[in-house]
């Protein structure tokens, strides 16, 4: 079956108009890429880009037929992955050597009362560009863990994509934990049927100098769907986190719950958070709600920490484990150690403790 | 009652809308429709205007000319909006009246029926009375004029007080804000102007009353507040249009300026009728210690488009805005808040309540920026939204956070009336239709508790009448 995506309720520009990309910032990532000879056409590209602002250029874009995907289409690689058995588990490790560039979309389908855990690594090394599209196609009573680590050095360009389409009664449960040093644009679109459940957590662990824009929305179409985005960011350094999303409840999507949750932590004077939560609600029988907040450390939680002999900044990492440990709650108990091992390795980074 | 006896759906909102009668059309001077240079200029002649606002009236129809319409919000409304087919400025037979026996009769009736001198009388420190480009009534009880209170229709103010006017016109909205704020920047007439002097608290509300009479006809007051040090006043204002088959447009530009200790408190109800395009862009200026209140209601008009603003320019600012919007029938109620702390220690609070049925769409559009550097800023956003029938509701708010000791808190919620409510009041011997609109009118209460208690009773009573035979 062909994955289809339905054109977005939201005019494209409404997504971008607040956001602006600084056109050295562009320049500074395409001036690292070495592009191969063959690939002309992203060269063609990459040059109006450096003339143009990136929220101007995005405006221009159809999500689902854009450069990047016309990158894929005419110089990337495809792949078809089917799984058939009842369990399936996955693990990849993905490096992308410096310098280099990559487009590949794979497109994945869950059949019928299959279930299936995809872990990916995905280390994109310095200037080198990848560029993935998943689609995954979860069918009746299917069920779809992802698993997903982004951590691109430094000067990297990463666009990683995902369109899920959940047909009746379909699970699909994404777990994102972001550490790239790089440039990173987040695509989350699904499309939830009758009865499908959707469920997604990403935490972005920012610093220095990274640039994490996400872009999420989901669609439900059938009744009795239930999305829950949750979405954990701290920023360190001079990094920033973007967060677009949107929640969209079709005419038919009776008797729909939604929920989407933003936590923001601020933790330096350079960093900034931007958080664009929307809802388009219309049916009336719904439950829908977003919640987003934005600070730094609570005072009082650092104080009641160091007043029991801990040094400030083992406090503060004890407080930042604290939100990802309680974040990943719901991740199978393997791969959260997995995941959890990274966090706290990159918290410590971050604090210095 | 049996579901079948229930009164019939809000078929259309123009159906019931209390303010739709009409008046005979009798004019001075009624311009041509659509938009030339030459009636920029005819509109300053006739208003003896000084040379430095015909000026700002040229640069901002020049502006209005080149600039784009909004790309985002409804645009497929937004497009319908037909610039040609509107009269700019029309100007009614007689100048503005201090006397209410003065006032023309057929615009006294209008006013009557809109219940404004009584509401005068009743509490009222002042009224303003504008009837499609110009201010037809003015009036200010001599208590509060002793006190050095300026309040004047914006004509009369740039006459009498010009040094004052020139000094905070267009200061808070330039000229290329919007199409709309450059297309009011060049056809203005009309509006209220506010300057309460240091230390004086206006103790009961100033108040000025917005009336489209004409069919095609634009109206486009401009209302400039400024409260000085350490001064407290309350301004409310109120808008009604007849319903015709043609669309008009509604374009106020308000600028409100509260210096340092200052608090200003804005309240709108807006009624226009289900043919007008509200296409506002309000904004205040918020100085050390001041405070600015926007209390805002919007239930009518075909398309609202207002997201009143206020930048927290000195320390310990504060900003408040509570903001409701009804949307019945064909209707789309896109309405917000917008807040930039842009000193340290400001804090705001924006609550929003709407309400969408029959085929209306409530949309709630905010932005709250902190800047860098502004420590300890505190931000809280809520917004709730009820939906009923085939109607749509949604938000749109956005938080941009450039410094770490901010703390912001967003929260919004989508539903209908939950049945457990229902069934509590139902069991204890309401009716369907009684119990909502004893939880609609619960739903509002954080709004029409800040209203005066004669506006509320309207206020409710208006709801009551839209939400009529929509649920259930």
């Amino acid at each position: 079956m062909e994955i289809e995506i339905k054109n977005y309720p939201t005019k494209k520009s409404e997504d971008w108009r607040y956001f602006n990309l600084p056109e050295e910032k562009i320049k500074e990532i395409l001036k690292y890429s070495e592009f191969d000879n063959e690939t002309v056409f992203f060269k063609k590209l990459a040059e109006k880009i450096e003339h143009k602002k990136y929220s101007e250029f995005f405006k221009e874009i159809d999500y689902q037929n854009d450069f990047f995907k016309n990158l894929i289409l005419e110089y990337g690689k495809f792949e078809k992955v089917q799984f058939e058995e009842e369990e399936n588990s996955i693990n990849e490790y993905f490096i992308l050597e410096s310098g280099k560039v990559l487009s590949r979309q794979i497109d994945f389908t869950v059949k019928p009362n299959c279930k299936t855990v995809l872990t990916i690594f995905f280390k994109p090394l310095e200037n080198s560009f990848l560029n993935i599209l998943f689609n995954f196609l979860v069918m009746e009573n299917a069920e779809l863990r992802l698993n997903i680590i982004l951590d691109g050095e430094e000067n990297s360009l990463l666009f990683f994509r995902t369109n899920h389409k959940l047909l009746e009664n379909a699970k699909a449960s994404v777990f994102l934990l972001q550490l790239a040093n790089s440039f990173t644009r987040i695509e989350t679109m699904s499309n939830l049927e009758k009865g499908a459940e959707f469920n997604r957590y990403q935490t972005n662990i920012l610093n220095n100098s990274s640039f994490t824009d996400t872009l999420f929305k989901a669609f439900h179409y059938g009744e009795n769907s239930k999305s829950e985005i949750n979405n954990l960011s701290i920023t360190q350094d001079k990094a920033t986190s973007i967060l677009n999303g949107l929640l969209f409840i079709d005419e038919k999507g009776k008797n729909t719950k939604a929920f989407q949750n933003a936590r923001n932590i601020i933790l330096s004077e350079e960093s900034y958070s931007v958080s664009y939560p929307q809802l388009e609600i219309l049916n009336p029988d719904v439950e829908c709600s977003h919640g987003t907040s934005m600070h730094s450390f609570e005072e009082p939680q650092i104080f009641y920490l160091t007043s029991r002999g801990i040094e400030e900044k083992e406090a503060k990492a004890m407080i930042l484990n604290g939100y990802i440990d309680f974040f990943f709650k719901n991740m199978d108990n393997k791969i959260k150690k997995y995941f959890l091992d990274f966090c706290h390795k990159k918290i410590k980074e971050l604090t210095n403790a | 009652m049996s579901k079948d006896e229930k009164k019939p759906n809000v078929k259309s909102i123009s159906e019931e809308y209390k303010y739709g009668f009409k008046t005979k059309e009798k004019y001075k001077f009624k311009s041509d429709k659509g938009l030339t240079e030459e009636i920029v200029r005819a509109i300053s002649e006739f208003k003896k205007e000084p040379e430095w606002m015909l000026e700002f009236r040229l640069k901002a129809y020049r502006a209005f000319k080149k600039m784009p319409m909004p790309w985002w919000g409804n645009t497929e409304l937004l497009n319908t909006v037909d610039f040609e087919n509107i009269h700019y400025y029309i100007k009614p037979e007689k100048d503005h009246k201090k006397s209410w026996d003065d006032v023309p009769e057929e615009i006294k009736e209008t006013f009557d029926k809109l219940g404004i001198p009584e509401v005068e009388r009743k509490f009222l420190a002042g009224v303003t009375a504008q009837y499609e480009s110009e201010v037809v009534y003015h009036s200010i009880k001599k208590e509060f004029e002793k006190l050095g209170i300026v309040f004047l229709d914006m004509d009369s103010a740039l006459k009498e007080y010009p040094d004052l006017v020139k000094k905070y016109f267009g200061t808070v909205i330039p000229i290329h804000d919007n199409k709309f704020a450059a297309l009011n920047s060049a056809v203005w007439s009309g509006g209220s102007f506010i300057y309460v002097p240091k230390g004086v608290k206006v103790e009961t509300p100033l108040q000025a009353y917005f009336r489209i009479n004409a069919q095609n006809m634009g109206q486009f007051e401009r209302t400039l507040i400024i409260a000085d040090e350490g001064s407290d006043v309350h301004y409310i204002e109120g808008c009604s249009a007849p319903v015709y088959s043609s669309d008009s447009l509604h374009a106020a530009v308000v600028e409100v300026i509260a210096l340092k200790g200052a608090r200003i408190r804005y309240s709108t109800i807006q009624n226009w009728s289900n043919n007008v395009y509200n296409l506002v862009t309000k904004r205040a200026v918020a100085y050390e210690n001041a405070t600015v209140e926007w209390v805002d209601g919007n239930i009518g008009a075909k398309f609202t488009m207002k997201y009143p603003a206020i930048f927290l320019k000195g320390e310990n600012a504060h900003a408040e805005v509570l903001s409701v919007a009804l949307a019945g029938d064909d209707q789309h109620q896109d309405s917000g808040a917008k807040v930039f702390h842009l000193a340290p220690n400001t804090t705001s609070r924006i609550v929003s309540k709407s309400i969408s049925t029959g085929t209306g769409r409530a949309s709630y559009r905010g932005w709250i920026k902190v800047n860098k550097g502004m420590k300890n800023c505190k931000s809280d956003v809520r917004c709730d939204a009820l939906i009923f029938g085939k109607s749509r509701s949604d938000t749109y708010p956005r938080m941009e956070v450039y410094e770490p000791t901010t703390k912001l808190t967003h929260e919004a919620t989508v539903s209908k009336i939950q049945e457990d409510q229902l069934f509590y009041l139902m069991s204890r011997g309401l009716s369907e239709d009684e119990a909502s609109t004893m939880i609609i009118n619960g739903f509002f209460e954080p709004f029409t508790k800040e209203l005066p208690m004669e506006y509320a009773v309207e206020f409710n009573r208006l709801v009551s009448m839209e939400m009529e035979g929509s649920i259930g």
